[in-house]
């Protein structure tokens, strides 16, 4: 849990969720903006291209219309017509040729356009001409017919028909359109005849559902008064099985509109002829329209997702290009927190980064230095303090002695006397000329033992010792001056208020501990023992209670333990009244290897001196 | 700490929900653009006869609407219900969502279209029945309210020593026997001045021989009801020929430019005319409901309209007596 929260508060973390956010951000915008923008834009598109097709119809249409009447135009001129249709006294010759000459010129028309079904002339009676002279269909409910009645309504006018069916024409019914126009009837008594010209009704309806507006869209015309002239679903809508909005298409005043519809929007679009007086209406369905738009919001969506995935991905790369180094850093400033101290090259680019990188590691350099710096410091400190410790008691130790050689020549003990002050000659031919802090076991014992034999002349049946150290171990190396105090301790402090004779004896040898293998000295006596209380102390530093030559207990343990490491160092037992054994336990090793713990025992020394206490991380110790 | 593994999370969820919404919107995508595929199968194809013609053209019109895939096997002939097996053979093998079906055969379609249910397909009935009852749906001329809106109309006409003669086409078709029975309904209190029963095995001449010989044998009849196009037409010629027209008042099914020429020429009274353009364009709209899974009428009227010589070229009635 606790990985996971730093792995989230990262820089690097921080930098994918902030890069993400802004890509995210960035992107959505973008897909709004698109969006509504391609929404908009196909509505525009559609509504622009309904209007011209619907316009195109209109036009179209209109160009029909006009050569009608153009056409309309020529046979209302035409006075033959008026004479056939009219005149009462005509010949049967006569009646003929006019019937002849009219017949030419409707075939005439017919042949020239397809598009015109039938084009005829009726008088009041019984007078007509249709096409090339059809039959006219007597049963024929023209009269019912609303073409016809309107056409006779506004006499003399031309009058443009909605879509129905033509049933004057004996045995033939067509679906036209009608564009009819009375013709006057020179005698003010009679009745006015017909003229009508009929458009195939089908090439309006093929003009409009051959118009594609979507799958669903279509094309309807209504004339002025709101009849269908042509709707694809006419008989749905007269069934009222399907319904058409015609009303509102009248009266509203724009030319493009929405409505909602049976549950749908329709976009209508409307194109009115003045000539005919018909509106063309396109229809699209939004549903269709959206269709596309859908088709392209997924596509948006899908590139606006696949660009989120990149750029968190990229996220993802890039912030690890830039926090790499940091990390490295962070790592190596760990380890020189762990003490090593080692300059390292950071592979980055960011001049912060360098500049960084290189500020650690003049800092470790100084450190470094400063480290080296605070061990030379305290090794001679220490070596001064020792040799100031040792010329400071010998005085003393040979003012005593010199004392018990007096003694014993006063009262004639000559031989003593001699082998004291010989004694006496080697213990400081033993000490002078070694300035070395490590000697060999063999020579620290000879000087223990030297030491014992002076203190043993001078108690003589006071005390006695002994020393029984393996030979093996006798070159290994041992700091100096650590069992002669020990055994001087044990001496004042141990035989001394005994009652009766001590005895001191060191033994050693190899202690094998586990995988290495220990040197261990002890320092045995049968004195008065330590108390509890004061055994508890015995390495703490107190005044006055230093040995006679000023060694005392606290410092060889802080010596031990600054050479070899904690694990090493004095072990005291006491029984009192029984005596006291002092163990000393150093590790079997040369010269060079001690050497190498000697600096790690510095190290040990200083380590209070964190890293991250200089580069205040915050945690000071 | 909170505030970041909230915008994590929000980041998650924005990335999960773009996700969810570009796999929402393939599918509603998917799900529109699967168009539903229809086989039609007429008793006869384009072409053959304006009501079948009208009946296609209807279910065209729908299939635009609603883009529906439509496919349309028809027949050569009436008599072809072998062929019309056959034909549903092939519309199940293509594996369409609805075959609508106007089964020529009130019998021996029945099996095959069993058949396609089996399959797994959904069956419109269209016009005519089968035996079973396995249609999701049917649409067609209630043939039982057409023949009482008939026999009401024909009231009008009734007088107090009127005979009326009823000329069906095929005994035993559901169409005959359910217009006889309306028509009879429709006469309520009339009904005992039925006198003749009549059968043109919908054929022309059967119909103009038998009405020719009813009327010669019995002069009291005074109003016919042509139960289908044959019956009618037939009867009406025999009418005509007889020089009793407007003596006989006819009134008949169904509509062709014959009858309407008869009518305008006064020997056909009165039309029932059913709604084929309806009938296919409601086939096709109940096929998508049922397709789609929505409720859909067991039964699904697609009307008539009565004409006479007043209402021929109204604009409702123009598009339905000249379809083209």
């Amino acid at each position: 849990m606790k990985r996971i929260k730093q792995y989230f508060s990262s820089i690097r973390m921080h930098m994918i969720l902030f890069f993400s956010v802004l890509v995210l951000l960035a992107l959505i915008t973008f897909l709004i903006f698109s969006i509504s923008y391609t929404q908009k834009s196909i509505l525009e598109n559609s509504n622009e291209y309904t209007k011209q097709l619907v316009d195109y119809v209109n036009q179209d249409i209109n160009s029909y219309i006009s050569y009608m009447e153009n056409i309309s135009t020529v046979v209302m001129n035409d006075q033959d017509v008026y004479d056939y249709l009219f005149k009462s006294d005509l010949t049967d010759e006569d009646e003929n040729l006019l019937k002849s000459r009219i017949r030419d010129q409707f075939r005439t028309i017919l042949s020239s356009r397809t598009d015109i079904y039938n084009i005829g002339i009726l008088s009041g009676d019984e007078r007509y001409l249709i096409n090339d002279g059809q039959t006219m269909n007597e049963y024929s409910q023209k009269d019912k017919m609303s073409w016809y009645l309107e056409t006779v309504e506004q006499t003399g006018q031309l009058v443009l028909s909605s879509s129905h069916v033509q049933d004057l024409i004996k045995d033939n019914y067509k679906w036209v359109v009608t564009l009819s126009s009375t013709l006057q009837n020179p005698k003010k008594s009679g009745t006015d005849g017909l003229f009508f010209i009929d458009l195939n009704y089908y090439d309006i309806d093929e003009l409009c559902s051959s118009i594609n507006l979507g799958k669903k869209g279509y094309i309807y015309i209504i004339d002025s008064n709101g009849e269908i002239i042509y709707h694809p679903q006419q008989q749905l809508i007269l069934s009222e099985i399907r319904n058409e909005v015609i009303d509102e298409i009248l009266e509203h005043p724009k030319e493009t509109f929405q409505l909602d519809y049976q549950g749908e929007t329709k976009l209508y679009t409307t194109s009115h002829s003045d000539k005919t007086g018909w509106t063309v209406v396109g229809v699209s369905y939004m549903s269709d329209l959206m269709k596309n738009e859908t088709r392209i919001k997924k596509t948006y969506w899908e590139i606006t997702a696949l660009l989120i995935l990149v750029a968190v991905v990229l996220a993802f790369i890039f912030s690890r290009m830039i926090t790499l180094p940091i990390k490295q850093l962070q790592m190596t400033m760990e380890q020189a927190q762990e003490g090593n101290l080692m300059p390292v090259k950071i592979r980055a680019s960011e001049s912060e980064i360098i500049s960084l990188n290189h500020s650690f590691n003049r800092m470790t350099e100084q450190i470094k230095q400063l480290m080296e710096k605070n061990v030379e410091e305290q090794r001679q400190k220490r070596k001064s303090e020792m040799k100031a410790l040792q010329a400071q008691i010998k005085p003393h130790f040979l003012y005593n002695t010199l004392d018990s050689i007096i003694w014993m020549i006063e009262v004639g003990e000559n031989e003593e006397g001699v082998e004291m002050t010989a004694a006496l000659a080697r213990f400081f031919r033993q000490s002078i000329g070694n300035s070395d802090e490590i000697v060999t076991i063999e020579r620290e014992l000879e000087y223990t033992k030297t030491y014992l034999e002076i203190q043993k002349m001078r108690y003589k049946d006071k005390m006695d010792f002994e020393i029984s150290v393996n030979q093996e171990i006798m070159c290994e190396k041992i700091v100096k001056l650590v069992l002669q105090p020990l055994v001087e301790n044990a001496l004042y402090h141990g035989i001394e208020y005994k009652e009766g004779k001590g005895l001191i004896r060191i033994v050693g040898g190899y202690k094998e501990n586990g995988e290495r293998s220990d040197i261990v000295l002890q320092v045995i006596d049968n004195g008065v023992g330590i108390d509890y209380d004061a055994l508890q102390h015995i390495f703490d530093h107190k005044k006055g209670k230093t040995a006679e030559n000023g060694i005392g207990i606290p410092n060889i343990q802080e010596r031990l333990h600054l050479y070899y490491g904690l694990e090493y160092g004095l072990l005291f037992e006491s029984t009192k009244g029984e005596g006291t054994i002092v163990t000393v336990c150093i590790p079997r090793e040369k010269d060079d290897q001690m050497q190498e713990h000697l600096l790690e025992a510095d190290k040990f020394e200083i380590k209070p001196m964190r890293p991250d206490y200089i580069l205040g991380g915050g945690r000071t110790v | 700490m909170r505030k970041k593994i909230y915008l994590i999370l929000a980041l998650i969820v924005v990335i999960g929900v773009t996700l969810i919404s570009v796999i929402k919107i393939r599918y509603i995508a998917y799900q529109e653009e699967r168009t539903l595929n229809m086989v039609l199968i007429p008793k006869l194809g384009e072409g053959s006869n304006d009501f079948w013609t009208s009946v296609i053209e209807g279910a065209r019109m729908g299939a635009k609407e609603y883009g529906v895939n439509l496919t349309i096997m028809a027949p050569n002939s009436e008599l072809e219900y072998e062929y019309q097996n056959e034909l549903i053979q092939k519309a199940i093998d293509k594996k369409p969502d609805v075959i609508i079906l106007a089964p020529l055969h009130f019998e021996n379609n029945t099996e095959i279209a069993k058949k396609i249910k089996e399959s797994g397909i959904q069956l419109v009935l269209l016009d005519s029945y089968l035996n079973e009852e396995i249609q999701d749906c049917f649409i067609g001329t209630d043939n039982y309210q057409a023949g009482v809106d008939m026999g009401k109309w024909m009231r009008k006409y009734v007088t107090e020593d009127s005979q009326i003669a009823i000329v069906s086409h095929i005994k035993e078709s559901s169409t005959a026997i359910e217009r006889e029975k309306g028509v009879r309904d429709g006469l309520a209190a009339d009904e005992s001045k039925v006198t003749a029963i009549l059968y043109s095995n919908a054929d022309y001449e059967v119909a103009y021989n038998e009405t020719k010989k009813l009327l010669e044998s019995n002069p009291k009849i005074s109003l016919i009801s042509g139960l289908n196009l044959h019956s009618t037409i037939g009867s009406a010629r025999a009418v005509h020929d007889l020089g009793m027209d407007g003596k006989v008042i006819v009134i008949g099914f169904d509509n062709v430019t014959e009858a309407i020429q008869l009518m305008t020429e006064g020997v056909i009274t009165g039309l029932v005319v059913q709604k084929p353009f309806n009938m296919g364009f409601l086939g096709v709209e109940n096929a998508v409901k049922a397709a789609k899974g929505e409720k859909v009428n067991e039964v699904v009227n697609s009307g008539t309209a009565l004409i006479d010589i007043n209402n021929i070229y109204t604009i409702e009635n123009q598009k339905l007596l000249f379809p083209f």
